[in-house]
């Protein structure tokens, strides 16, 4: 599950514009709407400042 | 791990890195050029989102400077044309055009009596011409010595927006510096955007035998008896081991020490790092309508607002901005501070509704496209110009880039600047293996 690290995310909103998924919003700092983010990671290859992160999620 | 062997890695593909790279390609020095974005030219590209045409920072780039200069100098295609810097200051709900001559005297003179006018012309005067104000105090603080007049501030509020800067904030010694070498320069922008321009960099040094890396990142930079060695990067799945009598790193100051290991730094370097490379925040918006929000052809000025808010219709100069029929209104401010990150919910909110105050169809016509801050580690500016030298106290290492700008105009040549210092030193210290 994709993660936004709030300490390091700028706001730049670089990641809204290459999620193939219109699945991210950067009005203030980035957020996921999650109904559309398909984990394609995309974005994390677009962050500057490593702000976002997969999270692996527990399969317990 | 697998080696590679360069004359010289270059960390990082913004205007510092590219110009760095090429330069030194065309002395015949084997360049590596890593970047960790898919895309070239950090906060100095641009792409493509619904259409538009949106820069990742830079807006516009000085022509016939330092950047043009190498751009010739390594015989890459320069596609720019030259924007009309014609400047407007709506003030108390009139707009006034700054005049090509005499334009500062003429905007003051609209709102202060001759002898507050003059006074003011007279201190600016000294400033530019005989001894520079001091950095250590602002330059709302130093105007304040000579005028109490809102209407006169707000023409400094709107000047030290188009250097990017919030106007308290901004040093007086930089200000007047800024003015005096951005007077009578030519800006203009690449049609195509400013990936295209960057690419044309790529070109050039890809055409020496050098080679580009996009989306490769690097682990660290390799320090050994207090000097470097190279680089080790990560390339589909691999760690690869760069070896390279030089490196530099157009990663920003503090991401260059990150990389070395700070136990390899000089405490006093560390101490000025801290001090003096300080990020600057700043707000942009793209702004998409039907009609062009704003019938100027130039850059205005909305300096009485909540923030120092400007705009420019930039699909009026540069049509393939925009898709057909569509109009693209840029609008940069600054915040309420420049120095401290920024609140974006907060700023945001501010900057639109003076937007919606200054643009009357604002609200029925205007549609907010795309938003960006500049803040914290991918910055409007590294620092201002002349806080750290570009030698780190690692031998062989080098920082290029708006960090580690000398006093030239802020932005792009700071950075083309720092690079050509760079290639220079390099070139006087380190001669390219024989190939």
């Amino acid at each position: 599950m994709l993660v936004i690290n709030e300490d390091r995310c700028v706001g730049c909103g670089l990641c809204v514009s290459f999620c193939p998924s219109e699945a991210l919003k950067a009005w203030g700092l980035c957020t996921v709407i999650r109904e559309r983010c398909t984990d394609c990671l995309v974005c994390v290859d677009y962050c500057p400042v490593d702000a976002l992160e997969i999270l692996e999620e527990s399969t317990e | 791990m697998k080696k590679q062997k360069y004359d010289v890695a270059v960390i990082g593909s913004g205007m510092g890195g590219l110009c760095a790279a090429a330069l030194l390609s065309h002395q015949g020095y084997r360049t590596l050029v890593v970047e960790k974005l898919p895309f070239v030219g950090g906060r100095a590209s641009s792409f493509n989102y619904k259409g538009f045409t949106l820069p990742t920072g830079s807006l516009y780039v000085e022509m016939g400077g330092v950047v043009e200069g190498i751009f010739k100098e390594v015989g890459a295609d320069f596609p720019v044309r030259p924007f009309p810097i014609d400047l407007c200051f709506r003030i108390g709900g009139k707009d006034y055009l700054m005049a090509k001559k005499g334009g500062l005297r003429g905007l003051i003179s609209n709102f202060a009596p001759e002898n507050e006018t003059q006074r003011l012309m007279a201190a600016l005067r000294r400033a530019f011409a005989w001894s520079e104000p001091s950095g250590s105090i602002s330059v709302r603080d130093w105007l304040l010595q000579y005028t109490q007049n809102d209407k006169v501030l707000a023409i400094f509020r709107g000047l030290t927006t188009y250097q990017c800067v919030n106007f308290r904030n901004m040093p007086a010694g930089e200000f007047m510096r800024q003015l005096k070498l951005g007077g009578g320069a030519t800006a203009g922008a690449p049609p195509q955007g400013f990936l295209e321009l960057m690419r044309q960099l790529v070109k050039s040094i890809e055409a020496k035998g050098g080679q580009v890396w996009t989306g490769c990142r690097v682990r660290h930079i390799i320090v050994e008896d207090g000097g470097t060695k190279g680089i080790v990067v990560g390339r589909e799945g691999d760690q690869l081991e760069i070896t390279a009598n030089a490196v530099i790193s157009d990663a920003g100051p503090q991401q260059t020490m990150e990389l070395s290991g700070n136990e390899n730094f000089d405490k006093g370097y560390l101490k000025e790092l801290r001090e003096k490379v300080r990020p600057l925040s700043y707000i942009g918006l793209a702004i998409s309508s039907d009609r062009p929000l704003v019938d100027f052809r130039g850059v205005m000025f909305f300096p009485e607002g909540r923030r120092q808010v400007s705009v420019m219709c930039t699909s009026l100069v540069y049509p393939e901005y925009a898709p057909p029929r569509k109009h693209l209104l840029q609008a940069w401010a600054a915040p309420d501070s420049s120095f401290l990150p920024l609140d974006p919910a907060k700023e945001i909110d501010m900057v639109v509704q003076d937007l919606r105050e200054a643009i009357p169809r604002f609200d029925r016509e205007a549609e907010i496209l795309h938003v960006s801050y500049w803040q914290k580690d991918w910055p409007m500016y590294r620092a201002l110009p002349g806080a750290i030298s570009q030698k780190t106290p690692i031998e062989n290492l080098y920082n290029v880039g708006d960090g580690v700008a000398p006093l030239v105009p802020l932005g792009l040549p700071g950075c083309a600047q720092s690079a050509r210092m760079v290639v220079d030193d390099i070139k006087q210290r380190i001669k390219p293996d024989a190939a």
